[in-house]
C-alpha cells in the first residue's frame, strides 16, 4: 500500500501537466493552415469544406538539389506543386543481357557493364526461366564490372547470384521482346513502374490487353494460363507481380492471365515515393503451337484510390 | 433534382516513360462525386492533357467496377453497364504536343435504376497501334462515385474508436475508427477528435477523415487520424531527441464526434491514454541523481 501514495501523485502531476508544445501545423474542426512559418509576412494554404487557398507573398530564387536517395527544394511553400503523381515504366531490354556472376549487398557484379548507365533502372534475375527470381534497382555507380543500385525491390525473396544462367538487364526497352519461344524452356520478360504519389490515399496500378497474345491475323492464339503455373513445355502465357500485398486479383500469388478488363498488379494505401514494383511475363509453347509472330498490346493504367 | 459535383479539383496525373517523355498524359480530376435522381440527366467535364513532344492518340472508354468487400480497392468489371448511359462525347481525341482539352461526359441515369452509390471508371488510353512484340501503353482512370438519390437505406455503424496502444512516449499518435457502411448510400463520414487534459481542457482538435475518403455500400474501412505529423526514427537516443522535440506529458481523454452521413452524427464511447517522455525522464534523473552526488560528495569534502 505504500506504493500507492506515490503512483497517485506521480499521475496527478502527469495529468496537471497535461501540455504539449505548439506544433507546426494548425488546425481546427473545419479548418488547416499548412506550412507554417515565422517571420514571413502572407498566408500559406488554407482549406475548408468549401474552399482551397494557395496564396503566397514572395519567395526568394534559391536552388533545388536532388540525389539518388533525397530531393531538396527550397523556398517559400515549395512543397506545393500541382503535379499529383509520377507514373513511369521501365522494359527489360533482352539485348542488353550480361551474366550476372556475384551480388553482394547492393552491388552485382557482370561480365561486362559496358551497356549499362548511371541513372539506368535494371533488373538481375536469377535462374531465368520458369522459376526465375528477379530484383529491380536504379545504378547510382558503376566502377568497372561492380554495379550498384541504390536499393533492390523484390517478390519478396531476393534472388541468389551464382553466375549460373543469372543474368542483368538495363530496363529501357520500347516492347518486351520474348525473342524465339521454345517448348523447351519458358520465356519471360520484365516490366517495371516507379510512382511517387501526393495522394494521401495512395494508389493502384492495373493492367490489361487488347486481346489475346496472338499472330497478325489472329489465326493462332497462346491461351492465358489457367493453373496458377506457366509450365515449360505447355501454351500458355500469364504474368506475376513483385507486389506480394494484392486484394483484388491473384497476380501476387500466382501466375495469373491479363485480361481485357484491368486487373491490380501493385497497390499502396498511403502516400509514397519512388515506390517500385513490376511484372513478370512467363510464355510457354508446346511443339503444337502454330510458328508465328506473336504480339499482343499491354496497357498499364494509374488509379488513384479514393 | 439532385446535381451536387464535388472534389472536381484538377489534381492531375502525368505519366512519363522511363527511357524518354515521349509519352506523357494529364488525367484530371482523380475521383467525381455527383449524386443525380433517376431519370435525369447530367454532363460534367474532365480534362486530357497531351504532356509529350510528341502527337498523341488517346481513346476514352467507360468501365464498370466495385470495390473489394475486404479491402478498399477497386475492381473494374467485364460488364458494359454504365457505358449504355454514361457516354463520352467522343470516344478519341488526338492531340498535339502539349495540347489539352476538356471532354463532356454524359450521363443519363436510367429512370429504373435503383438508387444507391455506384462506382465508375473514365479511363483515358494512349491507343495502340498495330502490336510489335509485347507492345506497352499508358493510361490513367478517374474514378466517378455516382449516387443515384431515392428511397434507399443509409446507415454505417461506427466501431474500434481507439488509439494504437495506451500508453506513449511522443507524439505521432494514431487514432483510427472502423466504419461499415451497410446502407446503400456511399459515405464520407467528417468529424473531429478532441483530446482534452485531466480537467476538460481541450489540448487539440483533430480533424476526422480530413482528405474525404469515402467508404462505398458494403464496404468496410478503418480511417486513421495523427495527433503530431512528425517523423522519426526508432531508436533510444533518436527517440529521446522526439520527445524533446515534440514534448507532450500528460493523461489525456480522446473524444470524438464522426458524421458518416451528413445528418447522421456518432459519438464512440471515449478513451484515455497516457503520455509520459519516459526516455528524457530517464536521462534527467540520471543527470539529477549525478549532479545531486557530485554535490553532496564536493559538500562533505568541504565540511569535513
Amino acid at each position: 500500500m505504500k506504493v500507492v501514495g506515490p503512483v497517485l501523485v506521480f499521475f496527478c502531476l502527469i495529468g496537471l501537466l497535461g501540455s504539449t508544445i505548439a506544433h507546426a501545423e494548425m488546425t481546427s474542426t473545419n479548418y488547416i493552415i499548412r506550412f507554417d512559418d515565422i517571420s514571413f509576412g502572407g498566408g500559406n494554404t488554407g482549406s475548408s469544406a468549401s474552399y482551397q487557398l494557395r496564396d503566397t507573398a514572395s519567395t526568394s530564387s534559391l536552388l533545388s538539389s536532388s540525389s539518388a536517395t533525397y530531393e531538396l527544394t527550397p523556398g517559400f511553400r515549395a512543397g506545393i506543386y500541382d503535379r499529383v503523381a509520377d507514373f513511369i515504366v521501365y522494359i527489360q531490354d533482352r539485348s542488353s543481357e550480361v551474366a550476372a556472376t556475384t551480388l553482394s549487398s547492393n552491388t552485382v557484379t557482370v561480365t561486362s557493364a559496358s551497356g549499362f548507365s548511371v541513372d539506368d533502372m535494371m533488373a538481375i534475375v536469377q535462374d531465368s526461366g520458369e522459376s526465375q527470381i528477379s530484383a529491380i534497382g536504379k545504378i547510382i555507380l558503376i566502377a568497372g564490372n561492380d554495379i550498384t543500385v541504390d536499393a533492390w525491390t523484390n517478390s519478396g525473396v531476393a534472388p541468389v547470384i551464382d553466375g549460373s544462367t543469372d543474368y542483368a538487364y538495363v530496363l529501357d526497352a520500347s516492347s518486351v521482346s520474348f525473342g524465339t519461344l521454345s517448348n523447351m524452356s519458358t520465356a519471360t520478360g520484365i516490366i517495371a513502374w516507379e510512382v511517387s504519389v501526393e495522394d494521401d490515399h495512395g494508389y493502384s496500378v492495373y493492367v490489361t490487353e487488347d486481346g489475346e497474345l496472338r499472330d497478325a491475323g489472329a489465326l493462332y492464339t497462346i491461351p492465358d494460363v489457367a493453373d496458377g503455373t506457366v509450365s515449360t513445355g505447355a501454351s500458355e502465357y500469364g504474368a506475376r507481380s513483385s507486389d506480394t500485398t494484392l486484394s483484388a486479383s491473384t497476380f501476387d500469388t500466382a501466375d495469373t492471365g491479363i485480361t481485357l478488363s484491368p486487373q491490380q498488379v501493385s497497390s499502396r494505401s498511403a502516400m509514397s515515393f519512388s515506390s517500385r514494383d513490376f511484372l513478370t511475363l512467363k510464355v510457354g509453347v508446346e511443339t503444337a503451337q502454330a510458328s508465328a509472330n506473336y504480339s499482343q498490346s499491354l496497357s498499364f493504367l494509374y488509379v488513384g484510390d479514393y | 433534382m439532385w446535381v451536387i459535383t464535388k472534389s472536381l479539383v484538377f489534381a492531375g496525373l502525368f505519366l512519363f516513360l522511363g527511357y524518354s517523355q515521349a509519352f506523357a498524359m494529364l488525367l484530371a480530376p482523380e475521383n467525381i462525386d455527383i449524386s443525380l435522381s433517376q431519370g435525369f440527366s447530367f454532363s460534367f467535364e474532365i480534362l486530357i492533357e497531351n504532356s509529350s513532344e510528341f502527337s498523341n492518340n488517346y481513346s476514352i472508354k467507360v468501365l464498370d467496377a466495385s470495390v473489394d468487400s475486404d479491402s478498399q480497392d477497386i475492381v473494374f468489371l467485364s460488364t458494359k453497364i454504365g457505358a449504355q448511359w454514361i457516354v463520352p462525347e467522343v470516344t478519341n481525341v488526338s492531340l498535339a504536343p502539349k495540347e489539352n482539352r476538356s471532354l463532356l461526359v454524359n450521363i443519363n441515369v436510367p429512370s429504373d435504376l435503383r438508387p444507391g452509390s455506384y462506382v465508375f471508371g473514365i479511363q483515358a488510353l494512349e491507343e495502340a497501334g498495330n502490336p510489335t512484340n509485347i507492345s506497352v501503353n499508358y493510361g490513367a482512370v478517374s474514378l466517378l462515385f455516382l449516387t443515384v438519390e431515392g428511397k434507399m437505406e443509409t446507415h454505417a455503424d461506427i466501431s474500434n474508436f481507439s488509439a494504437t496502444k495506451e500508453f506513449f512516449a511522443h507524439l505521432p499518435i494514431e487514432f483510427s475508427a472502423t466504419i461499415e457502411n451497410d446502407g446503400q448510400r456511399m459515405s464520407q463520414p467528417s468529424g473531429a477528435i478532441t483530446i482534452r487534459n485531466l480537467f476538460g481542457s481541450i489540448v487539440n482538435v483533430l480533424t476526422f477523415n480530413e482528405s474525404s475518403q469515402r467508404i462505398l455500400p458494403g464496404q468496410t474501412r478503418t480511417l486513421s487520424v495523427l495527433w503530431g505529423n512528425n517523423d522519426y526514427e526508432e531508436g533510444f537516443l533518436q527517440e529521446i531527441l522526439e520527445e524533446m522535440k515534440h514534448f507532450t506529458i500528460g493523461i489525456f481523454k480522446i473524444e470524438s464526434v464522426i458524421l458518416p452521413f451528413e445528418d447522421t452524427s456518432v459519438s464512440p464511447p471515449p478513451f484515455w491514454i497516457v503520455v509520459f517522455p519516459w526516455r528524457l525522464a530517464l536521462v534527467l534523473g540520471f543527470l539529477t541523481s549525478l549532479a545531486l552526488a557530485v554535490f553532496f560528495f564536493a559538500r562533505s569534502r568541504i565540511w569535513r
